[in-house]
């Protein structure tokens, strides 16, 4: 089994959460990047009072679904498709 | 698209190139090529320059060549699209190129079938030309709701609004050896005619569009243990290893990964029922009208599976999906794609046991041992030492009283852990999540309350005690909402608990 594993390139959690928490990271400055780009296309401006306003909007509408554990907040949906 | 010009014979995967050859191919295959035997090839230049596109002529008497580079899964979208042409124009003559033939092949409306990249002399002796790269790809709004196959057909400039699902199901043509060859690679398997054959995909081109391999995982490891069943991962050569991981020891798996692609759509003719993420397994079973489960996270599986006959698709509903990335990268949101933690092994599981149901009348043995009646002085034992033996699939469930119990086999392989993690004393219950979704409308009203939802699908709430009998006919109403078969409910006035068992029907 250990062999499995190395093979994978599977890591420790605790290698895994500092990965996860760096790709947080990265993510979260490309939203706020994002956003300022937005701001700047709309206004010609960037004004960072209004970032700050618009900021945990902008985050809740994305990255805030997922959750510090990865799991992202949602549902499942089943098709069923042909003969039912 | 471009045409190339060979100056030196060379000989690439196999394939000859003679001097004075012009070819056909992508901007990016020819970057590929001149990296490689660069010193052998001259000039390049447009294919605008000889290019007559077809834009939905008559082809009554007349020639057609179509190509593109690749995409299996994309090439089986392009089989209906061409029986309706040589029905519409049965005097006409298709000359089709691919770098993914394979799926195309023996089709009787194909006059020619050629690899990519092709002799640029094919183009010659036809009157209409069509390259059909980047439709599905594109992105646009159209792509967002169509399914693919609509897409091609209006690429073609073919209205396909009016025309039934079975003129957009994409259809498979065998030969008599092909037949017979996969009988024989069937018994070098191992597999009988009394198994039942579950054929699983393993990964897609995409990283993005992969089903989390710990998941699938679990699918296998529940699936191997069934009597008389045998699962088939398909993969090419470089998923070995991993083919290998899911096996694990299990004699129940084998591995489909020395096959190439023809073959692997051979052999799925003898499979019960398919599971894939989102790729070309999922475009051959749907034209073997086999059973299927369809797992799905960056696209909506209805653009992808809508005209098949048997098909389940599984796929999240969360803020950003469907994104309908093509990336042959990761999510940029992590690795799974975050979307897939709403598809849990035992949707799969249920949803696999579903069509066996259907089409074999027979429950997987997993399932029927979920779906009996509960003991109920089993599970008041079992409530009672709810700190052991703790869950089968890992589950999720928000809610303060609830522990939730990730029991990712992959992750922790020694559930006996548990019993040393969850005394009695700290969660006298455990609320166990199953394949069932019960979501309590008002969660409030199970402040103080623990429960337990144990393997098998059965709810059980236990409020220890100060409870009122409102309270417990506001739960009992709750769990009704959700179409829960109550089985068992108690309410003690002496110390004003209660005792609830439920169960979802299947």
């Amino acid at each position: 089994m250990s062999e499995d594993f190395e093979r994978l390139n599977l890591r420790t959690a605790q290698q895994s959460q500092i990965l996860d928490q760096y790709r947080m990271n990265i993510y979260n400055m490309e939203l706020r990047i994002n956003l300022v780009i937005k701001m700047m296309e709309e206004k010609g401006v960037f004004a960072a009072g209004e970032f700050d306003k618009r900021w945990p909007l902008y985050l809740s509408n994305d990255v805030g679904a997922i959750g510090p554990d990865g799991v992202m907040e949602g549902s499942l949906r089943i098709k069923f498709y042909g003969s039912d | 698209m471009r045409i190339i010009e060979i100056t030196k014979d060379f000989n690439l995967n196999g394939v000859d190139y003679k001097e004075g050859e012009r070819r056909v191919m992508a901007e990016d295959i020819e970057a590929q090529f001149r990296s490689l035997h660069g010193e052998k090839i001259g000039m390049s230049y447009p294919i605008e320059t000889v290019y007559r596109k077809y834009e939905g002529q008559d082809l009554t008497d007349k020639k057609l060549m179509i190509w593109r580079t690749g995409g299996i899964g994309d090439m089986m979208f392009l089989s209906p699209v061409l029986r309706h042409l040589k029905k519409k124009y049965p005097s006409c003559f298709l000359r089709v190129a691919s770098g993914c033939k394979q799926p195309l092949e023996n089709l009787p409306e194909i006059n020619e079938l050629y690899d990519m990249p092709f002799d640029a002399k094919l183009l010659e002796d036809v009157d209409f030309h069509l390259i059909f790269q980047g439709i599905i790809e594109s992105s646009n709004e159209a792509s967002k709701k169509t399914h693919a196959v609509d897409m091609f057909y209006s690429y073609f400039k073919i209205d396909s609004t009016h025309l039934p699902a079975e003129d957009k199901k994409p259809q498979l043509f065998f030969r008599k050896e092909e037949t017979e060859w996969r009988d024989n690679a069937l018994r070098g398997l191992g597999i009988t005619e009394e198994d039942y054959v579950i054929g699983i995909q393993m990964e897609t081109s995409a990283p993005l569009r992969n089903f989390p391999k710990e998941k699938l995982k679990t699918v296998v490891d529940i699936l191997a243990k069934e009597k008389n069943v045998k699962i088939t991962l398909i993969g090419s050569k470089q998923q070995e290893t991993i083919a290998n991981f899911y096996k694990g020891k299990s004699e129940n798996v084998l591995l489909a990964t020395n096959f190439n692609v023809r073959q692997s759509i051979i052999l799925a003719t003898r499979y019960d029922i398919m599971i894939s993420p989102d790729s070309f397994m999922i475009q051959v079973a749907g034209a073997l009208d086999k059973p299927l489960i369809g797992l799905y996270g960056p696209f909506p599986s209805e653009v992808r599976m809508k005209y098949f006959k048997n098909a389940i698709g599984i796929e999240p509903s969360v803020v950003c999906s469907p994104c309908f990335k093509h990336d042959f990268r990761a999510c940029i949101k992590g690795h799974p794609s975050p979307c897939f933690t709403q598809i849990k092994p035992e949707d799969v599981l249920q949803a696999t046991d579903y069509m066996k149901h259907k089409f074999t009348g027979q429950h997987f043995l997993f399932m029927d041992q979920m779906l009996k009646a509960p003991d109920l002085s089993e599970i008041e034992k079992y409530m009672l030492s709810a700190d052991k033996g703790v869950c089968f699939f890992g589950g999720y469930y928000e809610h303060p009283n609830i522990v939730r119990v990730d029991n990712n086999q992959f992750v922790k392989p020694d559930i006996s852990d548990l019993n040393t993690k969850f005394n009695r004393e700290s969660y006298p219950f455990v609320l166990y999540m199953g394949p069932i979704g019960f979501s309590p409308k008002n969660r409030a009203v199970y402040d103080g309350c623990k429960g337990m939802i144990r393997p098998g699908g059965h709810l059980i709430i236990h409020m220890v005690t100060n409870a009122t009998e409102q309270f417990f006919d506001d739960v009992k109403k709750d769990i009704g909402d959700f179409k829960f078969i109550i089985l068992h409910s108690k309410y003690e006035h002496s110390n004003r608990s209660f005792t609830i068992v439920a169960r979802k029907p299947y």
